[in-house]
């Protein structure tokens, strides 16, 4: 034990660096340990969003991923395209993206929530305005994947506790405190949020006592969907965008919130980062084309185990 | 709407499809003076439509600058989303509503379904495919560089840098994985050793971790077996990642859209893919050639040479170009100097290119 | 004439996925997405026997339908203990784990290079070559297997179902061992999507991974849902449905580069406007 933190502190301190060709598992651990972190800042975004949605309307919304799509493809468009200053691009990005949730719940969602439609309906719904969606991208855009940083594999890096990350990445990780810092503050600290809270818990009730329920979930898409397009854009960055990014980002975002605890904000961020953790750290031993799988192989264990998620309501 | 109702919709449905079948038969046989028709199946829509649309541009760029032919050639596509089942759709849909005599289809996937299809309604098939069982019968043709070829010239490059450990990234697809099995039996004896070998799924976009994997494993070179997108995002996590290690690749480097990641990298391709067609490419799509774009050229040029071979009045038949086509030899194309064996396979060879400035120069042949 | 033969060949196998399918969501209420996933045990069983042993079809069908029974069984076990949207869920997540094995397992099923040249079936000399002949054996698969759904849903065993549908804890408390009918249903269903998959792995004589992942679970999913839950003609019928439009809509004059993502468009509005409209489906009984 004590020759394990020794070396763990060597590599920390000192950062040496293995020569034979054996993987030495103390020295890429704080890789790993990035790595997983990294990817569960990206997951708790897209988990943020989808969260607040699913709680406030308890279906599943398949185009909740098209979202994030949207929001990299913005920011494409008017950075890359038109040229505008990165900054403007991503708040366009991330408004339009937040628009067209907003929309596709006025146009479709409430309609089918008046006619107390059922999930699998809105499900299906949703899987229609994601296909029609996504086409609609690729047409303006093409299908081809594209990058939206300007610098490509010149990005200035830092090196933290002996693993590397980029300043994009750091970005993410910023983002990822400062949404959910900034959620938790909306829910808890607003009348909006408390009207938010109380359509989670049952909506019949909340609009019982008065609350324009329909109007509350409108702007629940909103912000939902504009936390997904940022989501997309920082993906973007770090890694690029396609027209079928988001089913991807979205599985992952359910993973996390189900493990997590659905409905719940804290939940899932620590689902988000658990899934991060076990999708690295599982292929530390077995061959990463079982990647997916194992991330799928996390979720029916918890299914089994622990379906509320670790935090339960 | 009463139960009754719904099912005269739905009759109605199957009339409206047997008439619009009929009507769409009838009429494309009428045509006189018959162009040679060749259906293109490929991806137009999901996740591999700009793959899709490379080929079709490619086609249609192949038909634009061909000079006066005797025939006529008309070009027909069908999306195919690189499933089986819409696959085997299309290549009935353009047998039998637009009876074409030639199907171009694209992946060893797509190729082994249209395969048996147009061997039993006697139509010339082309796959880029490197799956040689794709080619089995006298109909089925395919056009990638086979993977023994490229191996051999990448072995004999390593040997000449006195390279001895090798790392590989493959992604976990049919192409790269017959190359690797061929590079692993070829390797036997040669003192060369794959020290890491790091597999990842299609549409992987977080190599950090396996890249994490391979970072000690002592590697002086990785072979990235990949293709856009995966490619690029591979390699800028990997340049992220600190390592500084030479990357090589068979076949991708200059398919890609950010050749700058690979500047001063040597890489095996098949030969003297001509500077000329990646420039018309670009100055029609405004977009570099993708994955099988050059193949492809080649394939419609192929088809032509065989079929201006004949003389008549009408055009020739099927297996008249599919005989023909197996006796061409030393064809100067896209792709190099092309030669169709009795198998139907498409010989080219491999040769070493580097990227310099940007661009691909070949370094040996 | 060929291309509508080819079409009601896989009809009729997408009419027995969609059949098959719902009797558990239809009509037992359980939301499954993972049916391509006992379609691809089929087909791979089939085509793995094909090719490697002496094994004719019809046997080859028979131990298709074993394998999928086995391993229904145990994820239906597994999937017993969640609810709702949670079934769902965990139907997806084994899905993606079978998907994985069909890609992984190489030394099985050849991962993504796939099975090609599987024959085709021998039956008193008779010539399956011949579409034709091979789209009568289809139908009478479907026929067979339309019946026998029928006979399942009329029985007091699928009035059983049909009550676990509407309300599990009350039937539960009449002392039915709602496990068990769940369970049986589930095993019944993926053994007869394996039926569908070795009569595809025949018809096409190549498989690969690829045609069995989630997303054509929601295909066959979609297909029910269009055609009417818990109505097995309305299965029929979407799976027609959903069969031809992607085949006519190729008759649509769109500009040739952007046709094929038109519709898409087409086809997701369609939906759109069906749940909109008519969620029943074409012709359900139940609405979602």
């Amino acid at each position: 034990m004590r020759n394990k933190i020794a070396s763990f502190c060597e590599a920390i301190l000192l950062r040496k660096h293995n020569e034979t060709g054996k993987i030495n598992k103390m020295d890429i651990l704080p890789q790993f340990i990035l790595n997983s972190i990294i990817a569960g800042a990206v997951y708790t975004l897209v988990a943020l969003g989808f969260n607040l949605i699913y709680g406030a309307t308890k279906f599943f919304n398949l185009a909740h991923g098209v979202m994030s799509a949207i929001g990299g493809y913005t920011v494409f468009y008017f950075a890359k395209t038109l040229g505008l200053d990165v900054y403007v691009a991503i708040i366009i990005g991330v408004v339009l993206a937040g628009l067209v949730g907003f929309g596709l719940d006025k146009l479709i969602y409430l309609p089918l929530r008046r006619r107390k439609a059922s999930n699998m309906v809105l499900l299906v719904a949703s899987l229609g305005a994601m296909t029609a969606l996504q086409a609609v991208i690729a047409i303006l855009f093409s299908s081809q994947f594209k990058i939206l940083s300007q610098n490509v594999g010149t990005q200035k890096l830092s090196t933290i506790l002996g693993g590397v990350i980029t300043q994009t990445q750091l970005v993410i990780l910023l983002s990822a405190a400062l949404v959910t810092a900034g959620l938790v503050a909306l829910l808890y600290k607003t009348q909006f949020g408390k009207a938010v809270r109380a359509i989670s818990d049952d909506e019949e009730v909340a609009r019982i006592i008065g609350i324009n329920t329909n109007k509350i979930i409108g702007y629940v898409f909103f912000i939902g969907s504009a936390i997904a397009g940022l989501a997309g854009i920082l993906v973007g960055f770090d890694v690029g965008i396609e027209p079928t990014m988001g089913l991807g980002l979205l599985f992952k975002g359910v993973i996390a919130s189900i493990i997590g605890g659905v409905g719940n904000i804290y939940g899932g961020v620590l689902g988000a980062f658990l899934l991060g953790f076990v999708e690295n750290f599982g292929i530390l031993k077995i061959s990463g084309e079982w990647k997916d799988a194992i991330a799928f192989a996390l979720l029916i264990t918890f299914l089994i185990f622990r379906p509320r998620g670790i935090m339960n309501k | 709407m009463s139960q009754s109702t719904k099912w005269v919709v739905g009759v109605i449905l199957i009339v409206a499809v047997v008439a619009i079948g009929y009507f769409v038969s009838k009429g494309s046989s009428e045509v006189s003076a018959e162009p040679i028709k060749i259906g293109v199946v490929a991806p137009m829509t999901g996740d591999l439509a700009f793959l899709g649309e490379g080929i079709r541009d490619a086609m249609l760029l192949a038909k634009e600058n061909l000079g006066s032919t005797r025939y006529t050639y008309k070009l027909i596509f069908e999306d195919d989303q690189m499933d089986s089942k819409i696959t085997a759709s299309a290549t009935n849909k353009l047998i039998s509503v637009d009876k074409v005599d030639a199907i171009v289809s694209f992946g060893s996937g797509p190729g082994n379904v249209v395969a048996p299809i147009a061997e039993q309604n006697k139509v010339v098939h082309f796959s880029i495919a490197s799956d040689p069982n794709v080619a089995k019968g006298d109909y089925n043709f395919i056009h990638w560089t086979p993977p023994s070829e490229e191996n051999k010239v990448f072995i004999a490059e390593l040997q000449r840098r006195g390279i001895k450990k090798l790392g590989v990234f493959e992604g976990n697809t049919q192409g790269a994985a017959t190359l690797i099995a061929d590079l692993r039996e070829k390797l036997n004896g040669t003192g060369i050793e794959i020290v890491t070998d790091q597999v990842f799924n299609s549409g992987e976009k977080d190599f950090r971790s396996i890249i994490a994997k391979a970072k000690n494993s002592g590697a002086e070179i990785y072979l990235l077996m990949a293709f856009s997108p995966e490619l690029e995002v591979l390699a800028k996590q990997i340049k992220e990642a600190g390592i500084n290690t030479p990357l090589t690749s068979v076949e991708s480097f200059e398919l890609s859209d950010q050749v700058s990641l690979f500047e001063g990298e040597w890489y095996v391709n098949a030969a003297d893919s001509a500077i000329d067609f990646i420039d018309k490419f670009e100055v029609k799509t405004g977009k570099n050639p993708t994955l099988g774009a050059a193949n492809t050229y080649d394939i419609f040029n192929l088809i032509v040479v065989a079929a201006e071979e004949f003389n008549g009045p009408t055009k020739p038949t099927p297996d008249q170009i599919a005989s023909e086509l197996t006796t061409i030899k030393n064809f100067s194309g896209v792709l190099g100097n092309l030669s169709v064996n009795e198998d139907g396979i498409v010989v080219s060879k491999a040769a070493v290119r580097i990227i310099k400035d940007g661009k691909p120069i070949t370094v040996s042949n | 004439m060929e291309y509508l033969i080819h079409l009601a060949i896989l009809f009729a196998i997408y009419a027995i996925l969609g059949v098959s399918l719902n009797l558990v969501v239809g009509y037992t209420g359980l939301l499954s997405v993972t049916h391509a996933a006992f379609y691809g045990v089929g087909a791979y069983t089939t085509a793995i026997f094909l090719t490697k042993s002496g094994v004719g079809f019809f046997s080859s069908l028979i131990l298709g339908i074993a394998m999928a029974v086995a391993v229904s069984f145990l994820i239906g076990v597994v999937l017993s203990k969640f609810k709702g949207d949670y079934y769902a869920l965990g139907t997806f997540g084994f899905n993606t784990i079978i998907f994985a094995v069909f890609l992984n397992w190489q030394n099985l099923t050849m991962g993504p290079l796939g099975i090609p040249g599987i024959s085709k079936p021998e039956l008193f000399g008779i010539n399956f070559t011949n579409n034709f002949n091979f789209l009568v054996l289809a139908l009478i698969f479907l026929v067979l297997i339309y019946f026998a759904s029928r006979f399942v849903v009329n029985s007091s065993f699928g009035r059983a179902l049909k009550a676990i549908r509407e309300d599990e804890t009350v039937i539960a408390v009449f002392g039915y061992n709602t496990l068990y009918f769940k369970l049986v249903i589930f095993v019944i269903s993926a053994a007869m999507a394996a039926v569908a998959g070795s009569l595809f792995a025949s018809y096409i004589t190549f498989i690969d991974p690829s045609g069995f992942q989630v997303t054509e679970s929601m295909f066959i999913l979609a297909i029910i849902i269009l055609g009417g839950l818990a109505n097995l003609r309305g299965s029929i019928l979407g799976a027609l449905f959903l069969i031809l439009l992607p085949e006519i809509l190729r008759f649509v004059g769109f500009p040739s580069d952007i046709e094929a993502q038109m519709r898409q468009v087409v086809y997701g509005i369609i939906l759109i406007l069906l749940m909109l409209y008519r969620p029943q489906g074409l012709i359900g009984e139940y609405k979602l």
